[in-house]
């Protein structure tokens, strides 16, 4: 073959391929419709029925004309059904779709299928409270895929189910898990029911700072008192972050007991910690620090000045005298900028903020 | 003996520039397939979902406060309606920092009257990056999500240095005060930072031609194929600039562009590089080179993302003189940012960004818009002189045409496949006309435009030109 005739040839074939992929995304999109007018279809037949039963307005088998057997279709129908009510009425709604068995059907799409559609079985077992349920969430909990492994994990969490904290951390520290944000909030609302493992895990050496201080965070959003001595541990850490986690770990505990720590934490070197203490003395209310906050209005770092700025306006509360004096002192710093050099460096640069 | 001569050396030039076109043409087209099958494969893999209320339920307690900074000048026709349609996003914690650059219009006294906004100076902030002055900060207890900087003109870079100061959120959303947003825009395009705070810095998102949609109280409620023939052509190539070439680039790290109409960022990380870059216009691109610079300079690792569903929808120029404009001035960026970070192209210390992503601009738009522009020229004047082959002239054209709409179904393919947007099947037939028709006249167009875009860069021009828009009334 000439190489003129194979240059027809390759352009000859890409259009060919332009128009039988057009071709069929347009037949496609007419099957596509058709689905769709098919799942609205089912949709209003389903919903009726189940909205009767939630009211009590039917009893009896639950007739779903066999449509229970659409998993997807189902586990979307619980998603948003089941999500609308509550006590008496959910309770009715999920013994009649166990009835006929959606649970099963949903424990056996989150085990196999498309990403999506696990992801809304893992959301839709939320729902249906039972050992079975616990273990297939807690096994996709362990799968590979990214996405329905934090939806199994939250529905597991919503169901009182969390995994161990100590393997939930192993995950992270093994890789399988990023420390994401969306893992940071279900870390905080499994460390809730498992405060003492939490505790413990902050013991463990391989654990890479990040997640440490999520692990603090999350004791400091639990509120519980327990995680006092672990977070002004945290506060005493060598490591800077590990510092400024524990402040703000501690802020969000709220308890008093933060007082013996604050001092050092507001005279700390490094401008994250002191603006963590700072947030420290405005959530816990520590009047007796006013001096020294008031001495951080002056800090060179202007987070810190800020911030020292707002903790003085709650502090001071209405003490005129001492408003004035630090009013005197703001406008004396308002918009004074940061010091070039320490605007600079590193993503941890006072002017780029905490 | 000297005729003679001139037509056997005009004979090995033919030769050597047609050789050196086609090298140029195949190596971009080679470049498009790549792009295609790394964006078909990140779809597969990540396929996007299109219910928003379980995106609300699944993300929203993790997601960090947002600032959206959206520079204003002489926006008086759609300010109201752009802000009004930003108050209604989706997001748990967010605050918009409209920001007045010295408009000459009424668009600072539209914004106080209809928002009910007063003169406030009870927001503090660091002189982090240069800035012209601030003339007053406005706000109003009717709206508390809402602050607008008044300030003396200094283009949009400087006004979202303004921003960037003013705000405290740790992520900025830089978007135009005349592009509207998803209701969801930004829960979406939050997740990467929320799947890994610690890398990602900056994240892109598609953007979308608003022409033909019908739009109701700034949102857009149903998606069409635009009318206009030049709105058309560009809905194909945004599609195919969005959805094919930035989300394939991201997929290897070499994503050198998050469009001004639309990015997350990292407030911190903006600010650690010294924020956008003045005396260019292309502040988008420059920005996330200079990211991506920083970060392998400073050998801390990073990530910049692209979310590949909708996010933003803007108004695409109309007519060939605004169009024309808009695409010179978009090279012109390009090519400002190329000089600026020359150093980068083609080192591998710079890894993909300097290797793919550079190596690109290269191919595509230093030396792609003279070498197309030229052998539309040349070969047929060669060929009229004898020195080129008819037949292989027609075959490579034939070809370049086939390729440039394979490329484009392709694209059609991937938004049909995975994001559905278009609802009517006219729609998809009518665009699968303009992937055809593109090639036939407005391929050229767009060079002709980068071509002028060059010059403007080679002569040091400055200034952005005017950008005639009929706004978002609801329509």
């Amino acid at each position: 073959m000439s190489l003129l005739a194979l240059i027809w040839l390759v352009a000859v074939g890409l259009m060919a391929f332009s128009l039988v992929t057009m071709t069929a995304l347009i037949g496609a999109r007419v099957l596509h419709k058709q689905l769709r007018a098919r799942r609205a279809a089912r949709r209003a037949v389903v919903l009726p029925e189940l909205v009767h039963r939630v009211g009590g307005l039917t009893s009896g088998p639950l007739d779903l004309k066999g449509l229970e057997s659409d998993a997807v279709l189902m586990a979307e129908v619980v998603r948003d059904l089941a999500g609308l009510v509550s006590g008496r009425e959910r309770t009715r709604l999920m013994e009649a779709l166990r009835s006929v068995g959606v649970d099963g059907a949903m424990r056996r799409m989150l085990r196999r299928g498309r990403a999506n559609h696990r992801v809304l079985a893992a959301e839709a077992l939320a729902f249906f409270p039972g050992e079975e349920t616990r273990t297939a969430l807690l096994q996709a909990a362990r799968s590979d895929g990214p996405r329905v492994r934090l939806a199994a994990l939250q529905s597991a969490i919503e169901l009182g189910e969390a995994p161990p904290i100590a393997e939930m951390l192993d995950s992270v520290v093994d890789g399988a898990e990023r420390a994401s944000l969306l893992f940071s909030d279900l870390l905080q609302r499994a460390t809730r029911t498992q405060i003492d493992e939490a505790i413990r895990a902050l013991a463990r050496p391989d654990l890479p700072r990040a997640v440490r201080v999520m692990v603090m965070q999350a004791l400091g959003a639990s509120g519980d008192g327990r995680a006092l001595a672990a977070l002004r541990l945290g506060a005493a850490a060598r490591d800077p972050e590990i510092r400024a986690g524990a402040f703000a770990a501690l802020s969000l505990l709220g308890h008093p007991g933060a007082r013996a720590v604050v001092a050092d934490g507001l005279a700390d070197a490094d401008w994250r910690v002191r603006l963590k203490a700072l947030e420290c003395v405005r959530r816990l209310g520590l009047q007796d620090f006013f001096a020294e906050v008031m001495a951080l209005a002056d800090d060179e770092v202007w987070w810190v000045r800020h911030r020292a700025g707002q903790t003085l306006m709650s502090l001071a509360d209405d003490d005129v005298a001492k408003l004035k004096a630090f009013a005197t002192n703001v406008v004396k710093q308002r918009r004074q900028p940061t010091a070039p050099a320490a605007a600079q460096p590193g993503a941890t640069s006072p002017g780029a903020g905490p | 003996m000297s005729w003679v001569w001139f037509v056997h050396l005009a004979a090995q030039g033919a030769s050597a520039f047609a050789l050196f076109v086609i090298a140029v043409t195949l190596a971009q087209n080679l470049v498009h397939l790549a792009q295609l099958g790394l964006a078909g494969a990140a779809l597969a893999r990540q396929p996007p979902e299109a219910d928003s209320g379980s995106f609300w339920q699944r993300y929203s307690k993790a997601a960090p406060p947002i600032a959206l900074l959206a520079p204003a000048y002489n926006e008086a026709l759609t300010i109201v309606e752009s802000v009004r349609s930003l108050l209604s996003m989706r997001y748990p914690d967010f605050e918009i920092i409209v920001i007045n650059d010295g408009s000459t219009d009424e668009t600072l006294n539209i914004l106080v009257e209809n928002f009910s906004l007063e003169r406030t100076e009870g927001r503090d902030y660091d002189l982090v990056v240069e800035h012209r002055t601030i003339r007053g900060l406005y706000a109003s207890s009717l709206h508390p999500r809402l602050l607008v900087i008044d300030k003396q003109n200094g283009g949009k870079a400087d006004a979202l240095n303004a921003g960037l100061n003013i705000a405290t959120a740790p992520i900025i959303c830089s978007m135009d005060a005349d592009s509207l947003l998803e209701p969801d825009a930004l829960l979406r395009a939050v997740q990467p930072f929320l799947e890994d705070p610690q890398r990602v810095i900056a994240v892109g998102g598609t953007i979308r031609v608003a022409n033909g949609c019908h739009i109701a109280d700034g949102r857009i409620v149903r998606v069409g194929a635009p009318k206009n023939l030049l709105a058309l052509m560009q809905t194909v190539e945004y599609l195919r600039a969005f959805l094919m070439a930035r989300l394939a680039w991201s997929q290897i790290g070499a994503l050198t562009i998050i469009s001004g109409a639309f990015g997350l960022f990292r407030r911190a990380a903006v600010l650690e590089v010294g924020g956008y870059a003045h005396g260019t216009v292309g502040e988008d691109m420059e920005l996330v080179v200079r990211l991506h610079r920083h970060f392998r300079e400073t050998c801390k690792p990073y990530k910049i993302a692209f979310v590949p569903e909708p996010v933003c929808w803007t108004e695409a120029p109309e007519t060939l003189t605004v169009l024309s404009r808009q695409r010179a001035r978009w090279h012109r960026g390009a090519l400002e940012t190329f000089e600026r970070h020359r150093r980068m192209a083609f080192n591998p210390r710079y890894g993909a960004v300097g290797v793919v992503g550079f190596g690109w601009i290269v191919i595509s738009d230093v030396i792609g818009p003279p070498t197309e522009m030229l052998g539309y020229v040349l070969l047929p004047l060669w060929w009229w002189m004898g020195a080129l082959s008819f037949d292989y002239v027609l075959a490579f054209l034939g070809l370049t045409f086939a390729f440039g709409v394979a490329l484009s179904v392709g694209a059609l393919a991937l938004e049909e496949s995975e994001l559905h947007r278009f609802p009517r099947t006219r729609d998809l037939m009518v665009l699968t006309g303009a992937a055809v028709l593109e090639n036939l006249g407005y391929r050229q167009l767009n060079q002709l435009w980068r071509l002028h875009g060059t010059l403007q860069w080679v002569r040091g021009a400055k200034g952005w030109g005017e950008m005639t828009r009929k706004g978002f009334k609801s329509r």
